[in-house]
């Protein structure tokens, strides 16, 4: 089904309590088999859905939660109806122990309706489920999400976020495309997204080829793997990544973390600001913009500021929370007009 | 009919605000939502009395403008009279709305301004602009930002008061009974105030837990806005005399 053939590299026997160390050098993906495998939701999984469902209810306290509901014509691929006119699936306000019945109910169906909780904060709604069912976090200041639905299928895209993820029942495909790959994936609206990112517009597993010519290059650099129970895998901030839930009942916890100081907000803030402010110019003025770019964004070095006197550096110089302040506050008082 | 709407920069580009408090403005009202951060402004102009929520049975704290239904006497012909208009008059037409938002994977009710598109304020050519050109906030909806935020806050420390209030038994029902120049009398119902007399007697535990959490000044604040009905009564008398209306 799949075009991609390449396979994500993959490592064995890490210990769950050095992992984030172990991936901290890391900036191509990579999978880790058998790093959640001791994990009981794990274990619960492999013996049926109804096991799993039971226990993940033993922990939740009715908090509603968000499920994307969709029929079964769209396959389970989370995406937008024709021509992008609106999403192609409903959000709904709704319980876990709805969300568990209704997968269980359309296990057996060879095209389900689409049941899908993404992204869900792990102790919010399932308090206590971390403990035993999550990686040690040691220092690392994470946000830990579940993922529960039946067959389906997310877009390419990109999270800002470094992303360890570990399957928990069911079986997950990951395509994996480099950064660099962004204009070969016909990337959609970036204010108008099925579920919060920019997603790539082309059906990974039937690609249209004369409308999406360029996508035959992002195949070449293109890698996969199938990530079984107790499997998990670093998706490394920026790289483009395509998920696939393969069976009747998939259930995914990832942990995302940046390590960042805490002033630094979304990147993305910054681009919409570019396109605002500097994408419109006339070519040699935006030419000019992409030099000043690089010289004190992208390319930073010695030529940038080490002529300036250090006490007179300030934006130029190393951040700190104070000058951070400076900055957001005369950003803001910029943007009022 | 009111017809509130989450306010946007592009939807109510134009929009634009008559701040002028006048008559047939939505402001004929004889009771306004006060909160205790406003008592120290109000207590001079203003009486400041409970009243009971039909809804929910709590006690909150309210300013006396008028005598009867839609007797708001601080409304003239030129504006508000008074130093001080209360923070759910100057929010108008503006009120908070919630809208969830999903913050790291966490539903979260975070207020957003609505705007009431049916009140009378709205639409006229010479009022305050609500948006800066390129769809920034005006100093105007920067100010009315800062009123919602403190009625929300209002809202939570207004409750506490009545709850501790309502604890310490210290709210009675008060009957207010005005006679007019012309002869004319009038007695309000549902109204309830401090009993001075609990007050005075309240346990050293019960004052402590009142100064605790600086309720004190406000129970005095609101006894002494009880002068006020006077001051109210003069407002009327004033009124009846321009139109004339002698006994």
């Amino acid at each position: 089904m799949t075009p991609v053939t390449a396979r994500i590299p993959e490592i064995h026997a890490v210990d769950a309590s050095h992992v984030f160390e172990r991936v901290a050098a890391q900036t191509a993906p990579v999978v880790i088999r058998g790093l959640a495998s001791s994990w009981p939701l794990v274990e619960k999984g492999l013996e049926s859905i109804a096991e799993a469902s039971r226990y993940l209810l033993g922990f939740y306290q009715d908090t509603p939660v968000t499920a994307f509901v969709s029929e079964s014509d769209i396959g389970g691929r989370i995406f937008y109806t024709d021509e992008l006119a609106d999403t192609n699936f409903r959000q709904v306000k709704t319980t876990l122990g709805w969300v568990l019945d209704r997968i269980r109910l359309h296990e057996g169906d060879s095209a389900p309706p689409t049941v899908y909780m993404g992204s869900a904060a792990l102790d919010h709604f399932l308090p206590g489920l971390s403990a035993a069912n999550s990686l040690p976090l040691g220092g690392i200041k994470a946000t830990v999400r579940i993922w529960i639905g039946n067959r389906t299928t997310v877009a390419a895209h990109y999270d800002v976020l470094d992303n360890i993820a570990c399957v928990c029942a069911g079986r997950r495909r990951f395509t994996l495309f480099p950064p660099d790959q962004l204009a070969n994936l016909y990337v959609g609206p970036i204010d108008f997204t099925p579920a919060g990112q920019s997603v790539s517009l082309v059906d990974l597993n039937e690609p249209d080829f004369d409308r999406y010519p360029r996508f035959a290059e992002a195949l070449k650099h293109a890698q996969c793997a199938v990530l079984e129970p107790g499997d998990a895998i670093f998706v490394p901030s920026m790289w483009w990544h395509h998920v696939e839930g393969l069976e009747s009942f998939n259930i995914l916890i990832n942990h995302w973390w940046r390590d960042v100081p805490a002033h630094m907000g979304p990147p993305g803030d910054a681009l919409l600001h570019a396109i605002l402010n500097i994408r419109d110019l006339p070519a040699a003025q935006r030419k000019a913009w992409q030099g000043i770019f690089d010289h004190y964004v992208f390319e930073p070095g010695s030529h940038t500021a080490d002529h300036i006197p250090r006490h007179r550096l300030g934006a130029l110089g190393e951040l700190d929370e104070d000058t951070a302040r400076r900055m957001r506050a005369l950003l803001r008082n910029n943007l009022n007009r | 009919m009111a017809n509130h709407v989450l306010l946007d920069n592009v939807t109510h580009k134009n929009l634009r605000i008559r701040t002028v408090l006048g008559k047939g403005r939505g402001y004929d009202v004889n009771v306004v939502r006060v909160f205790p951060s406003e008592f120290t402004q109000l207590q001079r102009e203003y009486p400041l009395f409970f009243v009971k929520n039909a809804e929910s049975g709590h006690f909150e704290t309210i300013a006396l403008l008028g005598f009867s239904d839609h007797e708001n006497l601080y409304l003239t012909g030129v504006g508000w009279d008074a130093e001080y208009v209360p923070l759910t008059v100057q929010r108008q037409p503006f009120l908070i709305g919630f809208q969830e938002q999903v913050v790291d994977g966490v539903p979260r009710q975070i207020p957003v301004v609505h705007v009431d598109l049916d009140h009378p304020s709205i639409g006229d050519a010479d009022g305050e602009p609500v948006f800066l050109p390129h769809g920034g906030e005006s100093p105007y909806l920067q100010r009315i930002n800062s009123i919602l935020a403190a009625i929300r806050q209002g809202h939570e420390a207004s409750r506490l008061l009545s709850q501790l209030l309502v604890g310490l038994e210290l709210i009675e029902s008060i009957a207010v009974n005005v006679e007019f120049d012309d002869g004319s009398k009038q007695g309000l119902a549902g109204l309830y105030t401090i009993n001075e007399d609990k007050l005075r007697g309240l346990s050293a535990n019960g004052l402590k837990e009142l100064h605790g959490r600086g309720h004190l000044q406000d129970i005095h604040l609101m006894l002494a806005s009880l002068l006020s009905v006077k001051r109210l009564v003069e407002r009327k008398n004033r009124l009846l005399s321009i139109d004339g209306g002698t006994a």
